[in-house]
């Protein structure tokens, strides 16, 4: 307010063109390391061929190869299929614990948080080795399982989907940990001592009152980690050991290693398509389902 | 049932936390149909006598009896208790129909019995109209009647009431009580409630239960409360009262300070007598006993009464008096009063 009126004393003219000043350096900065290079990566998927430099011409032939190529189709739907799988594993994993962590005093909360938080701190490639040295034939759990007698001699364990799946959700989990906690912490314990009083059991306290008011975070941290999921090259790559093809190690080997930007631009652009459809829909069920208790708590 | 049978029963109930005790040895018996009240100071142990009822704190020793069966160890949707709750904990993500509907679903109502029982409710609490509401679009007061409606419904043998008049302006309050102690009175229900507001205790309450540092100090009727406390703390914490600190003489007649003297019952002996500013009054407002001088010390204005404190040759007094407009006393003025010797109650000695 105080700020208006000071421009409003500073004259009209000045006044109307000072935001622009203001917003200018985010501009600038999303102009040139955003918007310009997106628009290059779409320029670029419109090329015919293979070549990556000095290519010319207008042509769908990119776009056609990744929807029509059995391959490339497969990589696309096991791609959003592993997405779907690591945020749902993250949920049903991540939900009892940003819960609990929300309803602990804040001293306790404390180091349990960092304990959430320090695996983010840590490089992807450090965590990637970690899981690749436990998993491994002389590995933890390949000594635990001969130990116990479950299996007579070490299985190769890393180097499948199921391998690389584990090691995103634990990447991740961080994120719905925190998405979650966020979002309980708002929700007033007395509402469970009032479901409590009106015989709800805890289970349908949990199902009638947590779940539906907890459930913009569950939604936004499903997308997160969704995002996260299948826009993650390195770790298909270390741990899947080309045995498991992601759309994101695909679009590294064509971008990096194939250097056919052409493909790899249309690649990238289908996973920016597809992943914006599937926001846009959880998003639009989320809104339509909870948008009315939600807009009239904001009027109050 | 038998109307004097105990539909609520405390039994030595205690809780203690680390080293501190939150509720010492409390014993009531709460009979059909009456409301009763928790009275007394935040941290006196009142809501946590009311969560022991509902379940959601364990006592630590002592038990709790519904209807006569013992519900100490019972988990909190098992117990037949209804509660509103101080901040009415409505479902933010539900309609007030679904609100009061949530409890009738977990005892089983079929679909139709429920929406008959919903609809039955919200024309007991007049709210019929606002039934598809969501509770952030309602008013404070509404949102109690639903709080209460959705208790209601489900036909509890006691209702808990949690603070219930805290969150709403002075105005709606006095009226809201009025309102809701008729509507407990017609629908006979078993009531136990909370306040630290000794007039909502004194207006809303058959019997009123005085609480102090975790134990009760004095049970008896608003009137009992008022007129005959027990201790020092009730007669000072409910209401306005002078106290005075003096003897009894073998004639009866108690003796504080230089010059108060009030004839009293016939026990000798030190005594504690308190009275209450309405016994003390103007001395040509009262027809005979004895009169004092007095210097005002200060004058509050309430409207209809204005509340005076007096010097008595070093003996506080409170009066509570009408005057005329343009009247009144100010501070430091010289006025004679009498004290009603009815009004001079003993306290008990301990």
């Amino acid at each position: 307010m105080r700020n208006k009126a000071l421009l409003g004393l500073r004259g009209q003219g000045e006044a109307s063109t000072a935001w622009m000043w203001q917003i200018a350096p985010t501009v600038m900065l999303l102009l040139f390391f955003f918007i310009l290079p997106l628009a290059g990566v779409v320029r670029t998927s419109f090329y015919p061929g293979t070549r990556s430099f000095g290519a010319e011409g207008f042509s769908f032939e990119q776009y056609l190869k990744v929807i029509l190529d059995p391959f490339y189709r497969s990589v696309l739907i096991d791609t959003i299929v592993d997405g779907l799988i690591v945020s749902m594993v993250c949920l049903v994993i991540g939900f009892p614990v940003g819960y609990s962590l929300a309803r602990l005093p804040p001293k306790q909360r404390r180091w349990r948080l960092i304990l959430v938080i320090l695996p983010l701190t840590l490089s992807l490639v450090v965590i990637v080795f970690g899981w690749i040295v436990i998993l491994g034939r002389g590995g933890l759990v390949n000594q635990l399982l001969v130990s116990i007698g479950a299996i007579d001699r070490p299985i190769r364990l890393p180097y499948n989907r199921t391998a690389v799946l584990l090691i995103l959700v634990q990447q991740f989990l961080p994120y719905m940990i925190l998405s979650v906690m966020s979002v309980c912490s708002k929700i007033d314990p007395v509402l469970e001592h009032a479901a409590a009083n009106l015989r709800a059991n805890r289970f349908t306290t949990f199902r009638r009152v947590i779940v539906p008011l907890a459930a913009p975070g569950i939604v936004s941290g499903m997308i997160l980690v969704f995002i996260l999921t299948v826009s993650a090259f390195v770790t298909p790559r270390l741990v899947g050991g080309g045995n498991v093809q992601m759309l994101g190690s695909i679009i590294y080997e064509q971008v990096i290693v194939a250097l056919n930007w052409p493909l790899g631009g249309a690649l990238a652009m289908v996973l920016l398509i597809v992943t914006s459809i599937v926001i846009s829909l959880a998003n639009l069920l989320a809104a339509k389902k909870f948008a009315r208790h939600r807009s009239s708590a904001n009027a109050k | 049932m038998d109307k004097n049978t105990a539909v609520l029963t405390l039994k030595n109930l205690n809780k203690t936390y680390d080293n501190t005790t939150a509720v010492d040895s409390v014993s009531l018996d709460v009979v059909k149909g009456e409301l009763l009240c928790l009275l007394g100071p935040s941290g006196c142990g009142k809501t946590t006598t009311l969560r022991m009822v509902a379940g959601f704190v364990k006592p630590t020793s002592g038990s709790v009896l519904i209807q006569g069966s013992d519900v100490t160890n019972q988990a909190p949707y098992r117990r037949d208790t209804g509660m509103v709750f101080q901040s009415y904990a409505l479902f933010p993500h539900m309609t007030v129909a679904q609100n009061i509907a949530f409890g009738l679903q977990n005892i089983g109502f079929a679909a139709k019995a429920q929406t008959e029982r919903v609809h039955e409710m919200l024309q007991l609490v007049e709210l019929e109209h606002l039934s598809k509401r969501f509770p952030a679009e309602l008013s404070g007061g509404q949102q109690q009647r639903v709080a209460l409606a959705r208790a209601l419904a489900m036909n509890p043998a006691v209702l808990l009431l949690d603070e219930p008049f805290s969150n709403l302006d002075a105005q709606l309050r006095v009226r809201l009580r009025e309102d809701l102690r008729a509507l407990l009175k017609r629908i006979r229900i078993t009531t136990l409630f909370v306040t630290h507001d000794q007039e909502e205790a004194l207006m809303f309450a058959d019997r009123v239960v005085v609480m102090r540092s975790g134990r009760v100090e004095q049970v008896g009727s608003p009137a009992e409360i008022y007129e005959t406390p027990a201790t020092r703390f009730v007669a000072e914490f409910i209401g306005w009262c002078s106290l005075f600190e003096g003897v009894v003489d073998g004639q009866g007649v108690f003796t504080t300070g230089k010059s108060i003297r009030l004839p009293l019952d016939h026990k000798p002996g030190p005594a504690t007598v308190i009275v209450r500013p309405e016994y003390v009054k103007p001395a040509e407002a009262l027809g005979s006993g004895p009169v004092f001088e007095a210097r005002v010390t200060s004058n509050t204005y309430y409207g209809a009464l204005c509340r005076l404190r007096l010097d008595v040759s070093g003996q506080e007094v409170l009066m509570e008096a009408h005057y005329p407009y343009g009247h009144g006393p100010s501070i430091g003025d010289r006025i004679e009063i009498r004290i009603d010797p009815k009004g001079a109650r003993r306290l008990p000695a301990h």
